[in-house]
Parts: structure tokens; C-alpha cells; sequence
């Protein structure tokens, strides 16, 4: 517990885009519209402000706790129970998400590209480089992520800025979508989109210098907003809407609309090599704070020996869904309240405790 | 990590798997690679399907035959397949059963729907076209006034030896004349859903000299270029032209 | 009669062929336990008893056997007194004009009344005679030599003798004189052979340990430069030499140098090739972890930069160590340059890695995944051409890489006449007849070539085998499973190479732990005004290169 890699600002901040791009690639942005409408570009800001101001007090609410994640920050509000029950939510909410990822990228993969193989090959094809990359730790991971993150970035962007040809701005309207109070109100569990945050809250004591934290949060979350809005208001508006339907990688669809002459047609596949780039170091992330919080339960010296029971784990947990709509169901009822009440509430009442708790104390230890 | 032979023969034992990949290497010759799509409505079935898949002639190794070989044999670039059948997917089974590589539609330029057809409604044909994972969404979708399949047999390019390339250039003209428009599959698609536009794929016909006598009475007030496809006062080889707009109202 | 019967002897008699045979004896049980570091002779001092170091010596050296071992007795005589002395030196390694001339001349001519004093007193003649040190004496002003070492154990001496010196003994002296006087035949400072650039010096290192750091001496005329010997290997004993910069190398990267070097146990060391070998972090990986070049002005540069140079005798090739990946894609010619035309051929080098890594492994991925990505003219003349060949193009791509890599290996050896036109014709006779057969198509041969020409515009020699490796591994990457086994490799590789140090420096530095990029070494280079400050891997006691306005001629004149 004591000799954790450090890794610099830059880092960070990459770990954090690669986690935003990657929400973006495995189509959360069709579920905030298949929720909302055409509302949801107003949804999605509406919900980044929501985020911006959370992210304000929990950074407040984290600062006098140096060196501390939300696991330690629950062993000092209540014990080692606490801490154990925190560390099992997170430790589903990592774990069925990972899985939930991989299963959707690789069967998407398998329909475009690999028809005949069967599905378990693609998933452990995934598998055996994010167990290779995390038994390297953490400077492997972050490092491989730095230098492939302009590529991914680009993509994305690229991909906006060609597929813009096909814009039709009639399709934004109506604006509000379902009404004033579905794109508002009704939908703001959809602030699930941003769990971002539970990143944040985890790679806290990762940082060399932990006065930028505040600064490479709010970060963080003002990209991931720009990032989702960009993505709903092209996918808004190349598709008309009822064509928003989740069978797919949307982004996919919208590769296949790129047309610059009779040179570049159809150049999905580039663009679908790149994303394995980004979903292999976005998993192994994962893999690796999987590992992390399960160290800190058990009590082990080093957590790079429990990637391959881990990472076991994640194949089977993949493979368990039955098809894609099992799993769009999964996604889009349980998993969304899931998320949204464990990362928003539960671990804003930890931190709003504790963070009370230390004061009484700090105020206790001055008078005496 | 010590590579003891035990570990050694696992890894390698391990590593044979790795070829199950294999089942979807394709090579590039084992596909048949269809051109244009061609739907009527058929006699027996359905649907006639027609495909245009091109043929692709073993090129010579000396500089001089590469030429020679490719531009003189304009007829047998191509070749068209008919089938009747109830829905686009079994009529390329029963095809892939007839001939002798896969079909191949990731290079389909062109779906022309008969005008009859088109009469029924087309968003059974167009929606099984779009969901194919092959197709490509920036083919034209056309509107002939023949027969699909007979409209196949009768477009031979002049000036290019790849017919593909014959598909991509003659809807070109869009660029420099106000006649015909590129009207693509996906256009095509969204805008048989959205609520606010319709949906328009380009015409044309087959141009001889029975289709010439249809020109309007009153030729002196009406506009250059009014003419339907077909009916345009060309002389040359049989050939198709492409003139005109299908527009699709929605029911 | 007699004859006529050898006569018919010969002619019928039938006599077995003689074989030669030579088998070599086996060894002694005994014998193969022995440590490879056992001498044959234990170690001992000198004694000062002249007949006993000649018998020891007479069987160290195996004079009988030995052909070109000189001993040379003379007589010194000091102040009347008569001194038996032997002088020790190899034959072609000491210079004969030198040890004539300054070494026994001057020994040899009498130096009799050159320590007495004469005086008179009260009309009677006292000489007085002071008691020489016949050391101090000898050393002091009978040797016109410039360098000249006291050694008193056998070992050292015949370290020394073995390298070139000449040792000198004394009767009742108990240590021996080991004067320099190397004066064997070596290569002379030559043009590189294998580094060529345009603008630049057009020396190189020679095999002479003493020529390469006269070399560096010279193009760094600075007293910080410091330059330690040790000697390599228990047999061969092969001087090697560090070299680094007191005020800017870190400390703790020359120790660790002067630590692997110091602690290697092998029998002999040939060249430079083995200390690199011996020393580099990770013998796994294919990549090079250390800079070998044969351009002194490159390890100048290197030198200042804050890394240590290792140059070993007999070996052309130095060693600079930490080696970092972007170390290996330049070229000397790169500082010459203005930074535009820099930065051009490095976005060419840049693109050449790409493609001598990615485009057959690319090539077999598309073909046979990926059609949809091909524009269709281009694929119809592939299909078409495809048509006639048998193999799949795994197999094709296998099999002309192979024969690309056995002609490469080839053309090393064909004698320089008629070599490259072999080269020339093989190649072009080779794929037009596998072509013209339809063994392969022709878009094959293209990358092929491709690949091959931009393997050799990778200037480091060893990254070029390390591409040449791994694209073996892409191309069967790409065939089970398409882009997406590419990427996989991608991954695994990029994430290996994060992990792999060089010496206490990150390979991947300065891009995988982002640090500051302006500074002389980073891939894409600034003008040379802007880099002000070294490397940030590499620690160094003085990061700052030039201050902030280099260019002092730019400030306005009359700012008053």
C-alpha cells in the first residue's frame, strides 16, 4: 500500500479522455437519446452543469484527505465495515461494467467483421493483451495510453468534423424533445453518463503532486461534456430519429457515411482500429483499479499477481449475458440507477461525513 | 520466467488456438464482386433479382497485354444473374449456390428498382439493402423505367474497362449539369423515415428507337433537357441514360 | 624381372585408401572442473635477485617455444658500480627505434662521477660520495621516457608487457620499471564505413583504444572530460575505457556504468558488440538498449548531452549508454542541418518505420478481411491478378519475404566485382520471372520492395534487425485475425517498450512519462536557439544548455 506508482498530470488527464471517448464508442450517447429525444443535447448540458457543481464539492470535500481514496476515505468514517461494503459496490459496479463493455464491442465486432468465428475467440483475443499490459503496472498502462491517445482524439474528431457533410439541422427539432420535464427533470439519473467520476475518485492517490487535483477533475468533467454534446448533436443530426436504435456501434454507422470523393469510401475499418486501441487501454485501466481495490481488501503486497483471476472473472462475467438485448436491458434499467445512486449519493454522503468528521476532530485536537 | 519444456510445449499447445481466426480470412479471388443490383417484381416469386458481378480477367504479365486485353472484351467485364426469389437474402443464397465464388455486395454502386416495383412500394427491399452489413450506404439508388434485369444487360460501358468505374462516372454529371441528382441509399433511407422530406431516387431508362417517340406534344414551349429517361433524341449504341427524378410520396 | 613384378604389382594390387584422420583427445575428468580464472602460475612479487625473475619469466612467457619474446641483458653501470639489468618486450608491439634510442643508450653509456664531490681542505683531497638510491636514481634521470610505472607483481607487469610496454629489471632492485613504448602498426583515422553524411566530419574510430580518445580529446577541449580504463575479460584482459563528462553526466548513471562493466566474468571479449551484450538491461526484447556508432563527432554530441561513452580496444565501435528509442531514428546528419530540412527527414524516417513494420502485416489483413477498404479499381486489378497465382497470399508474403531476406543476407558475401550487379539482376530477374509465372502477383513484389527499401532508411543497423523481426510476427497477426490482431500487437508492444529501461532511462522518453518535449532531444527538433535545455531522462548536473537569448548579435544595437 505504500509503494504506489506515481504518475504526472498529463497522465491523468489522458487516463481521464480515454475513459470519455470510450463511453462515447460503446453508445452511451443513443441511450441519453433514446431517453430524451431530441432534447438531449439541452439534457446533456444541463447535466454537465449538475456535474461541474458536484465535482466542486466533493474536491472540496477530498482536500484534506491527502493521499486517500474513497476506500480509505470510508475505513475513516466507519471502519473496516464500511470500507468492505464500499469496496464490494465498487467492486460490482467496475466489474459488471468492464464486462458489459467488452461483451458489447466484441459482439459488435464479431457481426461487422468476424462472422463465422465464434465469440469466445474475439472476447479472449481481448483478454490476453490486458492481462500482458497490466501485470506491467501502471506506467506501462498510462504510457501506452499517452501515446495513443492523439490517435484516438483525432478519430473521434475527424469523424464529427467528415460525417458533418450529411448534417440536417431540421432534425435537432423539437427542441425539447418529450417535454420540458422528461428532458430536465425525469431524466437526470442520466447523469450515469459521467462516471468518470468514480475514476476520479480512485486514481486520487496516483498523483505525484495532489494540489492539481482540483484542477484536472474539473477538467475532466467539462471534457466529458463537450465531448458527449459534440457526439449527441452529430448523431442527432446525420439519423433521423427513429433510426436510434442500439443495434449497433452509432459511431459506426456514422463512419459509413464518409465520403470525400472516390477515393476514401468506407473506411470503417481504420476507424475500428483504432477504437480496439482505445477499448484495450480502457479495459486494462479498469483491470487494473479491479485489482487495485481487491489489493486493499485482502491485504496483498502487490496486485499484479491478481490480474489473471481477474481478468478470468471478466471473460466469464462477458460471456454470461445471453444476447444484446439481455444486455441492452441490463444497461439501461438496473445498471443506470445502480450507478448513479452508488457514485452520486452514496459516495457523496461518505465524503460530506467524513470530510465533517475531520473537521470535529482537527477543531477537538485545537482546543486540546 | 523459466521455459522449462513442460511450459514450452503449453504455451505452443496454447497458441494453436490462435488460428480459429482463420475461419473468416477470405481471400481476395474467392469473391465474386457484384456491381449493380438489379430488382423487379417477379413472375414465379416475389422479387427478380438481378446482380452484375464483374468478371475480372487474369491480367498479363508483359507491359504490352495489361491494355489491349482489358479494353477490347467490354462484354465480358460483366455479367448478369437472375434469379426469382421472395427477399433479397434468399435470392443470394440461391445464386451463391450457382456460381462459383462468394458474392461479394461491399462494392455495389448502383440498386435499380423497376419502375413497377417502385409503383408497390419499396421500403421491404430497402430496408433489408440497408441493414446488410455489406452495402454501402453512398450507392445510388435508381429508378429504371425497363426492366432492371433488361437495364443490366444493356449498360456497357464505352470509355472505362471497369464497369464499377462505369457506375461511379456516369452519375457524375450531377456536378456540371442540372439533370439528374446523386441521390444516395442513405439519404434515400432517412428520408423515408423522417417526418418533414421524401424520399427521390434518380430515373432512367433504356435509349433506342422505339423509346424516342414519346416526347410530349408540345415540344416548342418546353424547356431543354424536359424529357423523361429514354426519351432523350440520342443516337448511339443501345445504351441507358440517366435523366430525371423519381420522387416517393409516402402512404 | 624384379621390376616388371612392382610393374604388375602395381597395377593390380589393391591398396585401401589412406584417410587422414585426426581426432581430438578427450579431456581429463580433472580438467573440466577447472575455473576458467585459474592462472597457471600462481601470482607472486618480484624478488630482487635478477637470475630468479629471468626463470620465472622464461617460463611465464614460454621463451623456448615463443618466437617473438626479446630478453635483453645488459650491464648498467652507476658510479663504477655494475648493475646486471633485463629488459622484457614483444617483438612488433614496441617500437625498436624508440627502445634504442631513449631506453638503452641512455642506460647503457657510464655515468661514473656524476654524484661525487670534490673538495679540498687543509691541502687534502676529500671526495665525497653521496649514497645513491639506484631506483630513484634510474628513475629520476636515466630514463628520457614520459611514461614510466613501478609495478612490483608479476601479473601487472605482464598486463603491461602483453599490451605493448617494455619492462625493465634490475639486479637488487625488488621492482621493475615498466616504460611506454608502443609502437605497433594500427588502421589510421579513416572515412566511416557505414556512417555517411553529408555535412559533417569525416573521421571515425579506429581499433586503437589511445587513437579514439585522442580523438575525443581533440574535439572536446575541455578538463571535465574524464576517461577511466578497466580492463574486460579474465583471458584476453581487453581494455575498455569510460568516458563522461565530470560537470553534466549524473553520477549515479556513470557508477552503474563502471559497476556492470566491473562485474563481468567471462573468459574474452572480442568487440564492442559483446560488451553491449553483457551489459544491456534486457536481453529478451529485440531492441537495441544501447547507441553503437563509429563517428566520434555523434558520441561528442552524446557525450555533452550527459551520457557516458564506452569505447573498447580492438573495436571500431563505441557504446553510448542510456540508448532511448527516438536515439535509434536519428542520424548524425540531423545536427548539421537546419532544423526544416531536419524535421523533413525525420517525418520520412518516421513514415519508413511505419511502413518496414505495418505494410505486409496491413497488406494480409486488408486482403483478406477488410476488402470494403480497398477504393474498387485498385481491387479489381489485385483480384484479377490474384486470379492466376496458387498460393494464398499468406503464403505468398511469406514466401517472398523469405527470399528478400536470403538475398540481403547474399549480398553481403558476393565478391565486390561483379556484386552489385548480381544484385541488381537477381532481384529484378527473380520477381519478373515470378511474375511472369504467376507464382506471385505483382502488387506483392511492390511491397516487398517497399519493405525492404524502408528497412535500410532506418539509420541505426540494429533497429533495422529489430523491424526486420518483428514484422514477422505482424504479418501473422494480420492473417488471424485482421486489424484487429494488428492492433493487438500494437498494444502489447507499445505497452513492452513502456516497461523497458535503458539504464535507469525510460525507453519511450520524453512522450510515455510526458516531460518537457523542448529540449535537445525530442524527435521532431526546434531551431537550435530554442533548445536550451538537456534532456530530461537523463538527470543531469547541468540541465540548462544555453541561456535563453543565445543569439546575443540580435539585441538592438543602440539600446542605450
Amino acid at each position: 500500500m505504500n509503494n504506489i506508482e506515481k504518475i504526472g498530470k498529463a497522465e491523468v488527464i489522458a487516463l481521464f479522455i480515454i475513459i470519455i471517448s470510450n463511453n462515447i464508442i460503446i453508445n452511451i450517447p443513443t441511450i441519453i437519446i433514446d431517453f430524451t429525444g431530441t432534447g438531449a443535447w439541452l439534457n446533456v448540458i444541463y447535466l454537465t452543469i449538475i456535474c461541474l457543481i458536484f465535482m466542486l464539492f466533493v474536491c472540496k470535500f477530498f482536500k484534506p484527505f491527502v493521499n486517500f481514496d474513497i476506500l480509505d476515505v470510508s475505513e475513516f468514517l466507519g471502519g473496516k465495515i464500511l470500507k468492505f461494503i464500499i469496496a464490494i459496490a465498487y467492486l460490482i459496479f467496475f466489474m459488471s461494467f468492464s464486462a458489459a463493455c467488452l461483451r458489447y464491442f466484441a459482439n459488435n465486432l464479431q457481426n461487422i467483421y468476424f462472422d463465422t468465428s465464434p465469440l469466445i475467440f474475439i472476447i479472449l483475443l481481448f483478454i490476453i493483451p490486458i492481462v500482458i499490459s497490466c501485470r506491467a503496472g501502471l506506467k506501462a498502462i498510462s504510457g501506452t495510453n499517452i501515446i495513443l491517445i492523439p490517435i484516438t482524439i483525432l478519430s473521434i474528431f475527424t469523424l464529427f468534423f467528415a460525417a458533418s457533410r450529411d448534417f440536417v439541422w431540421q432534425r435537432l427539432f423539437p427542441i425539447f424533445g418529450y417535454g420540458l420535464k422528461e428532458t430536465f427533470l425525469k431524466n437526470t439519473p442520466n447523469i450515469f453518463v459521467f462516471n468518470v467520476v468514480s475514476y476520479i475518485y480512485f486514481l486520487k492517490p496516483f498523483l505525484k503532486t495532489e494540489t492539481y487535483y482540483k484542477k484536472i477533475s474539473i477538467a475532466a468533467v467539462i471534457m466529458c461534456g463537450i465531448y458527449l454534446l459534440l457526439s449527441v448533436v452529430t448523431l442527432l443530426m446525420s439519423f433521423a430519429f427513429i433510426t436510434q436504435t442500439d443495434e449497433t456501434l452509432s459511431l459506426y454507422l456514422l463512419t459509413r457515411l464518409i465520403n470525400l470523393g472516390k477515393f476514401l469510401q468506407r473506411v470503417d475499418a481504420l476507424f475500428i482500429f483504432v477504437w480496439i486501441l482505445a477499448i484495450l487501454s480502457f479495459l486494462s485501466l479498469n483491470v487494473f483499479i479491479i485489482s487495485h481495490i481487491v489489493k486493499k481488501i485482502i491485504n496483498v503486497k502487490a496486485s499484479s499477481e491478481l490480474v489473471l483471476p481477474i481478468s478470468a472473472i471478466l471473460f466469464t462475467i462477458s460471456l454470461s449475458f445471453k444476447d444484446m438485448s439481455t444486455l441492452k436491458f441490463i444497461v439501461r434499467n438496473i445498471y443506470k440507477y445502480y450507478n448513479c445512486i452508488l457514485v452520486f449519493i452514496v459516495s457523496f454522503l461518505i465524503l460530506l461525513l467524513a470530510y465533517i468528521k475531520k473537521k470535529k476532530k482537527s477543531i477537538k485536537a485545537n482546543n486540546n | 520466467m523459466k521455459l522449462n519444456k513442460f511450459m514450452l510445449i503449453l504455451i505452443t499447445l496454447s497458441c494453436l488456438f490462435l488460428l480459429t481466426g482463420c475461419y473468416d480470412s477470405e481471400g481476395v479471388e474467392t469473391k465474386a464482386y457484384v456491381i449493380a443490383v438489379g430488382l423487379d417484381k417477379g413472375e414465379k416469386d416475389t422479387l427478380k433479382l438481378s446482380l452484375q458481378i464483374a468478371i475480372l480477367s487474369g491480367s498479363d504479365s508483359t507491359s504490352g497485354g495489361g491494355g489491349g486485353s482489358g479494353g477490347s472484351s467490354s462484354s465480358e467485364s460483366s455479367t448478369v444473374i437472375s434469379v426469382d426469389c421472395s427477399s433479397i437474402d434468399s435470392g443470394i443464397s440461391l445464386v451463391n449456390s450457382y456460381i462459383s465464388k462468394k458474392i461479394n455486395l461491399s462494392h455495389c454502386k448502383a440498386i435499380i428498382i423497376s419502375e413497377e416495383l417502385a409503383y408497390e412500394g419499396v421500403s421491404d427491399v430497402i430496408y433489408s439493402l440497408v441493414n446488410n452489413i455489406e452495402t454501402r450506404p453512398d450507392c445510388n439508388v435508381i429508378i429504371s423505367r425497363c426492366d432492371a434485369s433488361d437495364f443490366l444487360e444493356f449498360s456497357s460501358p464505352i470509355f472505362e474497362s471497369n464497369p464499377a468505374n462505369y457506375y461511379e462516372l456516369i452519375l457524375n454529371s450531377s456536378e456540371y449539369t442540372g439533370y439528374v441528382s446523386d441521390l444516395f441509399l442513405s439519404d434515400f433511407y432517412s428520408n423515408l423515415l423522417s417526418t418533414h422530406s421524401q424520399s427521390a431516387a434518380i430515373l432512367c431508362g433504356i435509349n433506342n428507337e422505339q423509346t424516342h417517340g414519346e416526347t410530349s406534344s408540345d415540344r416548342n414551349n418546353s424547356l431543354d433537357g424536359n424529357y423523361k429517361a429514354g426519351q432523350t433524341p440520342i443516337k448511339s449504341k443501345n445504351n441507358v441514360e440517366h435523366i430525371g427524378t423519381a420522387v416517393f410520396v409516402r402512404r | 624381372m624384379n621390376s616388371f613384378k612392382e610393374k604388375l604389382k602395381g597395377l593390380f594390387l589393391y591398396e585401401p585408401t589412406q584417410n587422414y584422420e585426426f581426432v581430438l583427445s578427450e579431456n581429463n575428468a580433472a580438467d573440466a572442473d577447472k575455473d576458467v580464472s585459474t592462472n597457471f602460475l600462481p601470482d607472486r612479487d618480484i624478488s630482487s635477485s635478477l637470475d630468479k625473475n629471468y626463470d620465472y619469466l622464461k617460463v611465464q612467457y614460454n621463451s623456448l617455444i615463443n618466437s617473438d619474446i626479446i630478453f635483453r641483458p645488459f650491464v648498467i653501470n652507476i658510479f663504477g658500480k655494475n648493475y646486471n639489468a633485463l629488459l622484457l618486450g614483444i617483438d612488433g608491439m614496441i617500437s625498436s627505434q624508440l627502445v634504442n634510442n631513449f631506453l638503452l643508450r641512455p642506460l647503457m653509456e657510464t655515468n661514473s662521477n656524476a654524484n661525487k664531490t670534490q673538495y679540498t681542505k687543509n691541502g687534502i683531497e676529500f671526495k665525497k660520495i653521496k649514497k645513491t638510491n639506484v631506483e630513484d636514481y634510474i628513475f629520476d634521470k636515466l630514463m628520457p621516457q614520459n611514461v614510466v610505472k613501478k609495478f612490483t607483481k608479476f601479473s601487472e607487469i605482464s598486463k603491461s608487457v602483453n599490451s605493448g610496454d617494455c619492462a625493465l629489471f634490475v639486479d637488487s632492485l625488488s621492482i621493475a620499471f615498466v616504460i611506454d613504448v608502443k609502437g605497433f602498426e594500427s588502421r589510421g583515422i579513416d572515412t566511416p564505413k557505414n556512417e555517411i553524411v553529408v555535412r559533417g566530419s569525416q573521421e571515425a574510430f579506429v581499433e586503437k583504444l589511445r587513437t579514439n580518445t585522442s580523438i575525443l580529446r581533440r574535439l572536446i577541449n575541455s578538463s571535465e572530460l574524464i576517461i577511466e580504463n578497466s580492463s574486460v575479460g579474465t583471458v584476453s584482459k581487453t581494455s575498455v575505457a569510460v568516458c563522461y563528462m565530470k560537470n553534466i553526466a549524473n553520477s549515479s548513471l556513470v557508477e552503474e556504468v563502471k559497476y556492470r562493466l566491473n562485474n563481468i566474468d567471462v573468459d574474452y571479449i572480442v568487440s564492442s558488440g559483446n560488451v553491449e551484450q553483457l551489459i544491456q538491461d534486457n536481453s529478451e526484447v529485440a531492441f537495441p538498449q544501447l547507441i553503437s556508432t563509429e563517428r566520434p563527432d555523434k558520441a561528442v554530441n552524446h557525450l555533452l548531452e550527459g551520457r557516458v561513452v564506452i569505447i573498447v580496444n580492438g573495436s571500431p565501435y563505441c557504446l553510448i549508454a542510456p540508448g532511448v528509442f527516438i536515439d535509434f531514428l536519428s542520424s548524425p546528419e540531423d545536427l548539421n542541418l537546419k532544423h526544416q530540412y531536419a524535421n523533413l527527414l525525420k517525418i520520412i524516417r518516421f513514415i519508413a518505420t511505419f511502413i518496414s513494420l505495418f505494410l505486409p502485416g496491413i497488406y494480409v489483413a486488408i486482403m483478406n478481411y477488410h476488402t470494403e477498404l480497398v477504393p474498387t479499381a485498385l481491387l479489381f486489378t489485385i483480384a484479377a491478378s490474384r486470379n492466376s497465382v496458387p498460393f494464398p497470399v499468406i503464403f505468398e508474403i511469406l514466401l517472398m519475404e523469405v527470399s528478400f531476406e536470403l538475398i540481403r543476407e547474399a549480398g553481403l558475401r558476393i565478391p565486390t566485382p561483379i556484386g552489385p550487379t548480381i544484385g541488381i539482376i537477381g532481384a529484378l530477374v527473380l520477381g519478373e520471372a515470378a511474375v511472369s509465372a504467376n507464382i506471385v502477383s505483382p502488387v506483392l513484389i511492390i511491397i516487398v520492395a517497399l519493405t525492404g527499401i524502408c528497412s535500410f532508411a532506418i539509420p541505426d543497423f540494429s533497429l533495422n534487425f529489430t523491424f526486420r523481426i518483428y514484422k514477422f510476427l505482424y504479418i501473422f497477426l494480420g492473417y488471424i485475425a485482421g486489424l484487429f490482431g494488428i492492433a493487438i500487437g500494437i498494444f502489447v508492444q507499445i505497452t513492452l517498450l513502456c516497461n523497458l529501461r535503458s539504464f535507469g532511462a525510460s525507453y519511450l522518453a520524453p512522450y510515455a512519462p510526458l516531460t518537457n518535449l523542448n529540449t535537445s532531444i525530442s524527435y521532431f527538433i526546434s531551431p537550435i536557439w530554442k533548445r536550451e535545455t538537456r534532456g530530461d531522462f537523463l538527470n543531469t548536473k547541468r540541465p540548462k544548455e544555453q541561456p535563453h537569448f543565445s543569439r546575443k548579435w540580435l539585441t538592438w544595437k543602440d539600446k542605450k
